[in-house]
């Protein structure tokens, strides 16, 4: 009780301050669904089309064919919605260059499995003749392989196109493999195996009713715990029928809980989240942060997953610690971009390597909006940003949304660091926010931004910008903090976060924002998660043995 | 435990192996702690203090050179037109290496450098360069610091090669020569590091300045400069383990007490710093926390030719230091230790920049504290 | 009528005789539903020249002021100005030496052309590229060096170098001697694994239908664009199918007079002018995708005419000039250099193949091995493309990606190319961030 009444309190005062804004802005919570989500949540039948990532498809690639395969290629892009990739995945579709790629890559795996080498590994017979087609060695190999890349059975259609495939390349070519090559780079390049389709059945314990099929639930078990596609275990748990109990649901869950490959799961949705992918294109200002290289974006990236997978799978830890943790880990790259001292016992030019940290207590570093990962992809090329940072965190960490600003405003003040006037940047926003139009966004932001401060556009640690004394001071609704470290626990208190994370969950679990009707579900979810003590294998295993997990209906007039 | 101002933190949990660089200092004495950027001569050029002039290139020098072994001008010019920057044909560059004679034989002019006849460098006749007044006296032969104005300054490693172009520098326009040694080795050889220790910076007092070799290398930041903020590990082997003592004024820091140095470095620099009667000047810059200054004494001056002669070939022909010239200079301008046997002087007053920015420190064996 | 017996004969003939019998799909391949030959159409094929010059430019001199479109080169390349809306230039890039030695002219090149400073096995970019849209020519690569000696940095492997052509009057003979075949009188063979791959393609358009089942109506729309790109995959197979378009701009040039090889610059420079004519003439003939060019190497000894000095112990050895703050000499080598890459673009450019020109399905990517031949710096390395790769590279646009691997140009470059790469390059130089301010 006492949570919902701060959550109401938390809206309002946000809805306060996109009044003043002057702006369309839309808060969360079950009641404030945007028209165009509901839109598409209405339309969905709850059957979801996703694009493999690129990440999916390298693994399910190396676990078909070994991880030795050389995957080289530009895998197109996906659009970021409802805050996530995962959601964007199930709405692209295919650009004529982005399918060049895909064919490009599909036939350097496939001359791969073929060559000398592999064939005698992963072609389980051997062709009557070399020169020719054999179907039988041919249907072999391509049921088996196919069968875990469309991560089902194939059909007999399919499997009779699959040897036609192959038999006329190898007639062409004179060349069975040449022929299984040519049979296995067109199922490299099929929708059966880029997209993750679902497939429904009738429901033979409702009648009338659809659900949808095991493989269809194998896939979104598998995607979801693990981030690839089904093992052979799932699938014959799908084929046997075991998936549609609970029992046996329930056993393949924590098998998949109790696998080590859980981790790329839970980083898989945290990079994901977190918006990682925009460290492609991140630079920096060298004359400014001559610190920042590539290299610190790889391994910010990995300072916070490994946090992340640490406190949350390792520790079994509450989701909320995240923003206050004092635990991490860094490599001496890192170190000395924080400034802080860490040694790496090891021979000289030996390669940087992770060693767990934790700063003490009171130390400003904590909690994983102090992580360059987060700092630094949250700010301009040559100078700190209070409000993309204060944005970041409504947007990203609270799922709250804040309007961009008008087109017509002036940002002179702001991005001169140079004017005496106002050396830090509080100063200088505080010159630009004097316009009305702008102050009622800027409350939003920049009383969480400004908190940051101490962490410069790099991650530097700084008290002084311009010689100027930082004041790191902010707000979060009705609680007050000096510096990040507070910040970090009023985003560890405030309910927007862990419900956030819920919504994001459920979301990255489904492929699309879930419906107004399925607001209970979602309050469940919840109410599970703080009893869980925030624990998120615990609500990855509640959104998983939920029949909201796999809910289908069939589709008006199919 | 750490150089650079640490919390106590960090030395109860991160590092409890380790101890404090400046142990021996008193409890409330702080210690600033560097990883070495920069470390090349001391080079002061300015016009007019080559009044016998720059240096030939070595095709001129090799003339000289074959000249004076004898031979005949047709041959020497057909010889020489075969250089080309180096990328010769093996016979022309056979003929340069072994321009030696003894007793009428081709020796290496480079493991042999006395058996090519002294081409007679210009020395470096101006009145200022860096260092200091390592023996004392003020003599002829000595300079007056540009900076300090220190008279007597002793540098005849500049006399004797400051003419030479590819020595040729100031503070901030670094000589070619040295500055390409350096950039070439600082990635792969172990990093020197300075550590300060002063009861307090803002106040004139006693200093202690250590200077190690670490177990790291050092790293690279997006500009190519040494890497800020990078932790070392001080090489536990005593020999390259430097305590110097002196006093701090107005924020200059110098050595008062002349000590030695000894610092293993890389073959294709300074095999080894190897320092006697070491003197220092530092100062630590407050807007971005660097060190710079000057470190002079003696070293052995064969060490130094070494620098040269190591690259031979190439050393001459694209970097343009004849190596038997700077033999006979370095030789006739060695002015500490003579030898007991010989009466010849084995060592060479010298001046170095040095340049640290800051790192921290840590010394692994903390029984040593 | 006759076509479709010549095609079916060549078909045959590859299939090993009369006796095969060919599937519809193949034969579909390259002929339309009326059964005549398809009209041509396929787009000219990209080319691909490596510029190298040694010793490079001085930091602060060459860099444009502003990033992105509207740059103005910095004084030491001003000579490439009248190029600027084709050239691309990445500044701050490095070559991170890792706890390697620096090979002083050597570690710049190896990470901007191989990916990676310390392992001479990796192959060069150029023959990366080579592999992948090379193999259909009758060079798969021409290398060429201007300044008189057989060195290369083009490598397969640490024991497959190829050596540079020195002289081109015999690059002439190489490719316009009595080997040489006129692309546009020559017989055309389809190819076989093209046909084989467009063959199995169509299979799948078929299932189309089964595949849309029960989709919504979004979900099909989208289904409906990966089969259009399918169609279009399908489409470009047809056109490698047939005959290419002839290739208009061919012309065997006349055949030139020898230049003295050697170090002088100005030789160096004659042989690049008699190169750039005979490499731009090769691509327009169909005889060649990929060339590397030497115009001096890392450690340049070019010298002026009359002089023992050499550029590269000019850059040792030469003092700052107080007045301009760089080296006069080396700057007026730098400047011969940048004149002879703009003098290799106008080559390229004065082949005109309709509204376009061959500089526009070409790249040419310039590199040199540092970013400050004085000290041997591997900082800051001035990194260049020319060309629009047909459309594949924007251009006219500075980069700047301080403290990034230089080995990003290679990988943009070759992603431009086509070729399927994702991440390339060694230890720290190992990227898989290309350049998305130039990628179209």
């Amino acid at each position: 009780m006492k949570i919902i009444k701060k959550r109401f309190r938390s809206t309002t005062s946000l809805i306060a301050g996109l009044i003043a804004c002057g702006a369309a802005a839309v808060a969360t919570g079950p009641s404030a669904v945007d028209a165009a989500t509901e839109a598409v949540a209405q339309e969905s039948n709850g059957v979801v089309i996703r694009r493999l990532s690129q990440e999916q498809y390298e693994t399910i690639i190396a676990d078909v064919f070994g991880p030795g395969m050389k995957i080289g290629g530009r895998f197109e892009p996906v659009p970021r919605e409802e805050g996530l990739l995962a959601v964007g995945a199930a709405r692209v579709g295919l650009t004529t260059a982005g399918f060049e790629q895909y064919d490009a890559i599909a036939r350097t795996i496939a001359a791969q499995v073929v060559d000398p080498t592999h064939r005698k590994v992963l072609i389980p017979c051997k062709p009557a003749a070399a020169n020719g087609p054999d179907d039988a060695c041919a249907k072999q190999f391509l049921a088996s392989a196919g069968r875990l890349l469309y991560r089902r059975p194939l059909t007999d259609r399919e499997i009779n196109l699959q040897v036609k495939a192959a038999n006329q390349g190898a007639t062409a070519l004179k060349d069975f493999y040449a022929g299984i090559e040519s049979s296995l780079a067109l199922m490299l390049v099929a929708p059966q195996f880029l997209y993750r389709q679902e497939r429904m059945e009738a429901d033979p314990d409702n009648a009338g009713q659809m659900r949808l099929n095991g493989y269809a639930k194998a896939s979104r078990l598998s995607f979801l715990f693990w981030n690839t596609a089904p093992d052979p275990q799932l699938l014959s748990a799908a084929e046997s029928g075991e998936l549609h109990t609970a029992k046996g649901l329930t056993a393949q869950v924590e098998r998949l809980m109790a696998s080590p490959r859980m981790e790329a799961g839970v980083r898989a949705f945290f990079t994901d989240m977190l918006g990682f992918d925009k460290f492609g294109t991140l630079a920096k200002d060298g004359s400014i942060y001559p610190k920042f290289t590539t290299h610190v974006s790889e391994d910010a990236q990995e300072q916070t997953l490994r946090t992340i997978t640490n406190l949350l799978l390792v520790n079994r830890g509450d989701y909320r610690d995240l923003f206050t943790t004092r635990k991490t880990f860094l490599t001496p790259l890192l170190a000395s971009v924080y400034g802080v001292p860490l040694l790496q016992n090891k021979p000289n030019g030996y390669p940087e390597s992770w060693h767990a940290q934790e700063y003490p207590a009171g130390d400003p570093r904590a909690g994983i909006l102090t992580h360059i990962s987060f700092v630094s992809l949250h700010s301009h090329p040559g100078r700190t940003s209070p409000t993309i940072r204060g944005k970041a965190m409504r947007e990203m960490i609270m799922c709250q949304r804040v309007p961009d600003p008008p087109g017509n405003v002036n940002f002179t003040v702001v991005q001169d660091t140079t004017n005496p006037l106002y050396k830090t940047a509080r100063e200088r926003l505080t010159a630009h926010a004097t316009e009305a139009m702008c102050t009622g966004c800027h409350k939003i932001t920049d009383p969480l931004g400004l908190s940051l401060e101490n962490f410069d556009s790099a991650g530097s640690y700084r008290t002084k910008e311009n010689g100027a004394a930082l004041d790191t001071s902010g707000t979060l609704n009705a609680a007050t903090f000096k510096d990040a470290a507070g910040l970090g626990q009023a985003m560890h208190d405030s309910p927007a976060v862990s419900q956030c994370l819920v919504r994001r969950l459920s979301t990255f679990a489904l492929g699309r924002q879930t419906a107004p009707t399925e607001s209970d579900w979602v309050k469940a979810l919840n109410d599970g998660f703080a009893a869980d003590k925030y624990r998120l294998p615990d609500l990855m295993k509640r959104i998983a043995t939920s029949p909201e997990f796999f809910r289908v209906k069939a589709r008006p007039g199919a | 435990m750490f150089g650079r101002n640490l919390s106590s933190f960090w030395a109860a949990t991160a590092l409890a192996a380790c101890a404090l660089t400046s142990g021996r200092a008193a409890l409330a004495a702080e210690t600033k702690s560097f990883v070495v950027s920069w470390f090349l001569q001391a080079a002061n050029s300015y016009d007019g203090d080559c009044p016998d002039g720059i240096n030939p290139l070595p095709e001129d020098m090799f003339r000289i050179e074959l000249r004076s072994i004898g031979l005949p001008d047709n041959q020497i010019e057909e010889i020489v037109g075969g250089v080309n920057g180096g990328d010769a044909t093996p016979e022309v560059e056979d003929t340069l290496v072994n321009r030696g004679r003894h007793n009428g034989k081709p020796m290496n002019a480079y493991t042999y450098p006395e058996t090519v006849p002294d081409v007679g460098f210009h020395e470096v006749k101006g009145k200022y360069a860096y260092g200091f007044n390592l023996d004392g006296k003020e003599t002829a032969t000595n300079y007056e610091d540009p900076d300090t104005h220190e008279k007597g300054v002793d540098n005849q490693y500049w006399r004797a090669l400051g003419c030479n172009i590819n020595h040729r520098g100031t503070r901030t326009e670094r000589p070619a020569e040295w500055s390409l040694h350096w950039e070439l080795n600082r990635n792969s050889m172990p990093a020197w590091l300075i550590s300060v220790t002063a009861d307090d910076f803002t106040k004139d007092g006693d200093v202690t300045v250590n200077l190690y070799k670490a177990l790291e290398r050092v790293s690279r930041d997006a500009n190519g400069y040494v890497r800020a903020d990078s932790t070392f590990r001080i090489d536990p082997d005593p020999r390259w383990q430097n305590t110097l003592h002196g006093k701090i004024k107005d924020g200059a820091i110098s050595i008062t007490q002349p000590h030695e140095v000894h610092l293993s470095g890389d073959p294709y620099m300074l095999t080894d710093l190897d320092m006697t009667k070491a003197q220092a000047r530092l100062k630590i810059n407050a807007d971005d926390g660097t060190i710079e200054g000057v470190l002079g004494g003696y070293i052995p001056w064969r060490r130094v030719l070494f620098i040269y002669g190591s690259s031979g070939w190439n050393s001459e022909t694209m970097l343009g230091t004849d190596i038997p010239g700077a033999y006979h200079a370095l030789k006739r301008h060695a002015d500490a230790y003579p030898d007991p046997k010989t009466g010849m002087n084995t060592a060479i007053s010298t001046a170095f920049r040095i340049v640290g920015i800051p790192a921290y420190v840590v010394r692994m064996d903390a029984k040593a504290e | 009528m006759s076509k479709v017996m010549n095609r079916r004969r060549v078909l045959r003939g590859m299939l090993g005789g009369a006796a095969v019998s060919v599937g519809v799909p193949l034969l579909d391949c390259f002929l339309n539903s009326n059964g005549t030959a398809m009209a041509g159409g396929a787009p000219l094929p990209l080319c691909f020249t490596s510029w190298f010059q040694g010793l490079g430019y001085a930091p602060g001199y060459w860099e444009p002021k502003t990033v992105g479109a509207g740059y103005e080169f910095g004084p030491q390349l001003r000579a490439l100005t009248p190029m600027k809306d084709r050239i691309n230039i990445f500044s701050g890039m490095k070559a991170y030496l890792d706890a390697h030695f620096a090979g002083a002219h050597g570690s710049g090149p190896q990470c901007i052309l191989q990916g990676g400073v310390a392992d001479n096995a990796l192959p060069s970019l150029d023959q990366i590229v080579a592999d992948a849209i090379g193999s259909k020519t009758r060079f798969r690569s021409l290398e060429v060096s201007c300044d008189g000696d057989q060195e290369s940095l083009s490598r397969r492997s640490a024991s497959a170098i190829n050596p540079s052509e020195p002289s081109p009057l015999a690059l002439y003979g190489r490719i316009f001697g009595p080997d040489f075949k006129d692309p546009n009188a020559a017989d055309f063979t389809p190819d076989a694994h093209v046909m084989v791959r467009r063959s199995a393609l169509s299979m799948v358009k078929e299932e189309r239908d089964t595949l849309a089942g029960d989709l919504g109506a979004s979900d099909r729309v989208r289904l409906d664009e990966y089969f259009t790109s399918l169609r279009e995959l399908e489409k470009r197979l047809e056109l490698e199918l047939q005959k290419p378009e002839p290739l208009a701009a061919c012309k065997v040039p006349a055949k030139g007079d020898q230049a003295t090889p050697g170090l002088v610059i100005d030789d160096a420079r004659a042989n690049h002018r008699l190169f750039a004519g005979l490499l731009a003439h090769a691509f327009a003939c169909g005889q060649t995708q990929v060339a590397a060019v030497k115009f001096s190497g890392s450690l340049s000894n070019l010298r002026k005419p009359g002089s023992q000095q050499t550029f590269h112990m000019y850059t040792h050895e030469e003092s700052i000039d107080p007045k301009v703050g760089y080296q006069v000499n080396v700057e007026w080598f730098s400047n011969q250099c940048a004149e002879s890459l703009l003098e290799f673009a106008r080559a390229l450019e004065s082949i005109r193949e309709g509204d376009q020109t061959l500089l526009d399905r070409s790249i040419v990517m310039y590199s040199t091995d540092g970013g400050y031949a004085r000290t041997h710096s591997t900082d800051n390395i001035p990194m260049m493309t020319i060309g629009r790769a047909s459309g594949r590279l924007k251009t006219g646009v500075h980069v700047s990606a301080p403290g990034d691997t230089a080995a990003r140009v290679g990988l943009t470059v070759m992603q431009a190319l086509g070729v399927p790469i994702g991440t390339w390059g060694a230890e720290s130089n190992r990227t898989s961030k290309t350049i998305t301010e130039v990628l179209a």
